[in-house]
């Protein structure tokens, strides 16, 4: 706190003795040197896990207040009118660019993917492999996004195959909106939808997408969320949770009206580099009412809801 | 990083390192002179015996071993940093240029008045260096002082192509001095600022290794309190801001680099006690701003963008990327002295001596604690009580794809040192100090403003003006024999350090006729500042961001003079 309201106040008091303009102002007003009041400890330089050694150390709200509001924008000196030139700004010219060559080159497109769940699920005499990832390709603003997950059984079996194809728009600061198709394309019947949603980053660094898909049997929604719980800079703790809405039930793919599944994990990951980094996690599917299960040795009639939750280990990784 | 080989026969240049006692030299092997006007090779930061009006620059891929692993570098005559240019007011050099490169290239003159076509930046005005061809830039010196030039082509300058510009005054130095060195300080990383933007495009935080964690919070609560602690955390991420959020690209990759040489290398110069040093500091990083400090000796300020300023006597100064501060030191003692710059983010430093003797060293200082972000820097210093709190101006940029913030008080930060440099007990240098010694040549009022708010959505990566990069706006037209004043409003929570080509820039800092005139200058986070510019030589100019990711990811328009 000390340390906070020092350097409010100083910023103040600098901010008074800065008339702008004054023509015959003295070289400096020199600002006292404070000792150093609250400047503790000094960083651990480890670059493995700098933490900031002053943290909260509070707000504007809590410096204290001063009979001067000295922090207004400082007024600039007026314009004068009777310059010699008009005060309109001149016409926006054309300019062509040698060579038509613009001097920097923001409109890049860049390519990157990301293999979130790349793992193994584990619990007595059973064992699942699951993936689940993106990829993307374009500019700031547009985007093609692709997405793959499923999940493989003992005996190779493919389940859940979900695959989306989108057109993605940056739509604000944080999210982006996206139309394109679903395909499950798996070892069960193959289903096609189309797609619409949104995507990117909720407030309190949420990653978040809500997606609807649609076609002639009913339409379908889908909700995903994670978060980044840095434990230290490069251990993170991650909850995630994926679910699955149907408006009418597809028996031969194991879904069921309403929720029809869930898939949740808690993920430890360790980022020895950034873009690689293996994890360990609890996992937890489920299939909730009737309809056609996939558990254990091949398709068979689910009477009721299933949960599965497995000790599980991966790989996170991206490009 | 690509490894392309050498494209030519001659020799891969190669710095080792002579590691001797405790100092370390390094040295340069050089290029036997090919031309007749190439200048010749000298220990690092050591400034040619005499101006010359005639160069032969060639711009080549060499193999440069500052870091363990070998890399290539575009170099200018072989060497990284390029051989320092010394000149004379008054002149009229000729620069040939050629290009050995596979890619086109150009030269830029940083803070060099020239005619627009003489500027180097390729698109404006000037059509770039295409590989296996020369151009010829000729123009009058109309300045002195200490100056540089890189490259304005792709990423060449972020891969070492920069060197050391000294301007001899016509009517000779103002200040005595007995010994004169440069102190180029740059950023050195093994990863390809193609990957670094593309690392930074994925994660905007990739590089920060010093955020906010769960077992930083329980340290700070300690001391704070559990409940302010959360309560801050959850207003930062509230914004999807951090507080931690100090350079985007940090120690993490980069080593940090005073006259071409890493710390361990310890660029060394020599003087005799009782003498007076020149230092002219010149930051010719990416991405870094350096806190530089002589522990055991102050600093006299004399010249800032290579205007001789009043002198004004510091312990410690912040040198902006692409800026130059010359300053005079007078070690009086048989002992050596620590360079020490300090990287903003304090992830690191460059490091040299000032030593009577070769190999005597003094100690490195350890690094101040790193600044953390406040709500100042989000320009939303409120201070209680106030009754009619301005909200954003009007001509505020919207909250869109490329801009996360818009500052709702932003405030004069002139008299700030900043983030960082704030109550340490030293005396800091601040833009508000800076007073130039003769007075401005153009005396009439600005006939209009031209406010520009610096934008940018970290989370995205993208950075522009007024909310959008340079692809989307217009250029800024001004009259030739206008006067203007740039208003320039940081909406961002960084520095940014802005420079416009080809113009100069008076800095509205109190001094009135005073007023120093420089060509790059930082605006601090949340804040307001303005500054005068004669539009007195047409053409197309460059004015953007000098972080060099900034500036390429749109934080960038074109100046039209016409
Ligand atoms: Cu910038």
């Amino acid at each position: 706190m000390m340390t906070h309201s020092l350097t409010l106040r100083t910023i103040m008091l600098a901010a008074l003795c800065l008339p702008p303009m004054a023509a015959s102002a003295q070289p400096t007003h020199k600002t006292q040197p404070h000792a150093m009041a609250g400047m503790e400890d000094m960083d651990d330089m480890d670059m493995d896990d700098m933490e900031e050694t002053h943290p909260a150390a509070a707000h504007p709200h809590s410096a204290p207040s001063t009979s001067t509001p000295t922090t207004t924008p400082t007024p600039l000196p007026p314009l004068s009118p009777s310059s010699r030139w008009p005060a309109t700004p001149p016409a926006i010219p054309h300019i062509r660019y040698k060579h038509d060559m613009p001097p920097v080159m923001d409109h890049g497109t860049y390519l990157h993917a990301i293999l979130e769940q790349f793992e193994g699920r584990y619990s007595q005499g059973d064992s699942q492999f699951r993936y689940s990832g993106q990829a993307w390709y374009g500019t700031d603003h547009d985007k093609l996004w692709l997405k793959s997950e499923g999940t493989m059984n003992g005996q190779g079996r493919f389940s859940d195959g979900d695959h989306e194809a989108f057109y993605d728009h940056a739509i604000s600061t944080y999210f982006d909106a996206q139309a394109g198709v679903r395909l499950d394309l798996d070892s069960g019947p193959a289903r096609a939808w189309g797609a619409v949603g949104i995507q990117g980053l909720a407030l309190y660094f949420f990653d978040v997408s809500a997606t609807a898909y649609f076609n002639a049997q009913g339409v379908a929604g889908k909700l995903e969320g994670s978060y980044d719980l840095l434990i230290t800079n490069r251990l993170i703790l991650q909850p995630q949770a994926e679910l699955n809405f149907y408006s009418s039930a597809d028996p031969a793919r194991g879904v069921s009206q309403g929720l029809s599944d869930a898939d949740m994990g808690l993920r430890l990951r360790y980022e020895f580099i950034r873009n690689l980094a293996p994890y360990i996690a609890v996992t937890y599917s489920g299939q909730y009412g009737g309809g056609m299960g996939h558990a254990g040795h091949g398709w068979r009639p689910q009477t009721s809801t299933r949960d599965d939750v497995r000790f599980t280990f991966g790989l996170r990784a991206w490009y | 990083m690509s490894v392309s080989s050498l494209p030519t026969g001659r020799a891969a240049i190669s710095r080792r390192r002579l590691l001797a006692g405790a100092g370390a030299l390094a040295t340069l092997a050089c290029l036997p002179p090919a031309a007749r006007a190439t200048p010749t090779c000298l220990p690092p930061g050591q400034i040619p015996p005499k101006p010359q009006d005639v160069f032969d620059l060639t711009i080549e891929r060499t193999g440069v071993h500052i870091l363990p692993q070998p890399q290539h570098a575009p170099s200018v005559n072989g060497q990284v940093p390029a051989p320092i240019l010394r000149w004379r007011e008054g002149d009229t050099v000729t620069l040939n240029v050629h290009n050995t490169l596979d890619e086109d290239t150009s030269i830029h003159w940083h803070g060099i008045r020239c005619p627009a076509d003489m500027d180097g930046v390729p698109g404006l005005s000037f059509g770039g260096i295409p590989p296996g061809q020369s151009f010829t830039y000729r123009f009058p010196v109309k300045q002195s002082g200490t100056y540089w030039y890189h490259s304005h082509s792709n990423m060449q300058e972020a891969m070492g192509l920069y060197g050391a510009i000294i301007i001899d005054p016509a009517g000779g130095e103002t200040h005595q001095y007995d010994r004169d060195y440069v102190i180029l300080l740059s950023d050195w990383s093994a990863t390809h600022p193609d990957r670094i933007v593309h690392n930074l495009k994925f994660q905007d935080d990739y590089y920060n290794f010093r955020q906010r964690t769960v077992a930083s919070f329980f340290k700070d609560a300690r001391r704070d309190g559990a409940m302010a602690v959360l309560r801050d955390r959850l207003q930062w991420a509230g914004m999807n801001m951090a507080a931690t959020d100090i350079s985007d690209v940090t120690g993490a990759t980069y080593t940090y680099l005073m006259n071409g040489q890493p710390p361990t290398a310890n660029w060394t110069g020599l003087f005799k006690p009782g003498e007076t040093v020149r230092l002219r500091f010149i930051n010719a990083s990416a991405m870094t701003f350096y806190d530089i400090r002589i522990p055991g000796l102050q600093m006299r300020v004399i010249q800032s963008d290579g205007q001789d300023v009043e002198p004004v006597t510091v312990d410690e100064f912040r040198i902006g990327v692409a800026e130059t501060y010359d300053c005079l030191v007078q070690p009086t003692a048989n002992q050596a002295y620590t360079v020490f710059a300090q990287t903003e983010d304090r992830t690191g430093y460059a490091r040299g001596t000032l030593t009577p003797h070769a190999g005597m060293t003094a100690p490195i200082p350890p690094m101040d604690p790193r600044p953390v972000r406040t709500m100042l820097d989000m320009g939303m210093a409120m201070t209680h009580g106030m009754k009619d709190m301005p909200g954003p101006a009007h001509d505020a940029p919207p909250l869109n794809v490329e801009n996360q913030n818009v500052a709702a008080m932003p405030v004069n930060r002139l008299a700030d040192p900043g983030d960082g440099l704030r109550n340490n007990g030293r005396r800091v240098l601040t833009y508000a100090d800076l007073r130039a010694t003769r007075p401005i040549a153009d005396t009439r009022s600005p006939s209009r403003a031209i406010t520009l708010h610096l934008t940018g959505n970290m989370e995205r990566y993208i950075w522009g003006f007024d909310g959008k990069k340079f692809s989307e706006a217009e250029p800024i037209p001004l009259r030739l024999g206008e006067r203007v004043r740039f208003v320039l409003i940081n909406d961002t929570m960084m520095e940014h350090p802005i420079h416009l080509h080809g113009l100069w820039s008076e800095l509205e800092n109190g001094q009135g006729l005073y007023n120093p005139v420089k060509h790059t200058i930082i605006s601090q986070p949340g804040s307001r500042l303005s500054y005068l510019v004669s539009a007195d030589t047409p053409g197309l100019w460059a004015f953007h961001c000098h972080l060099l990711y900034h500036m390429d990811l749109g934080m960038f328009r074109t100046v039209v003079v016409s």
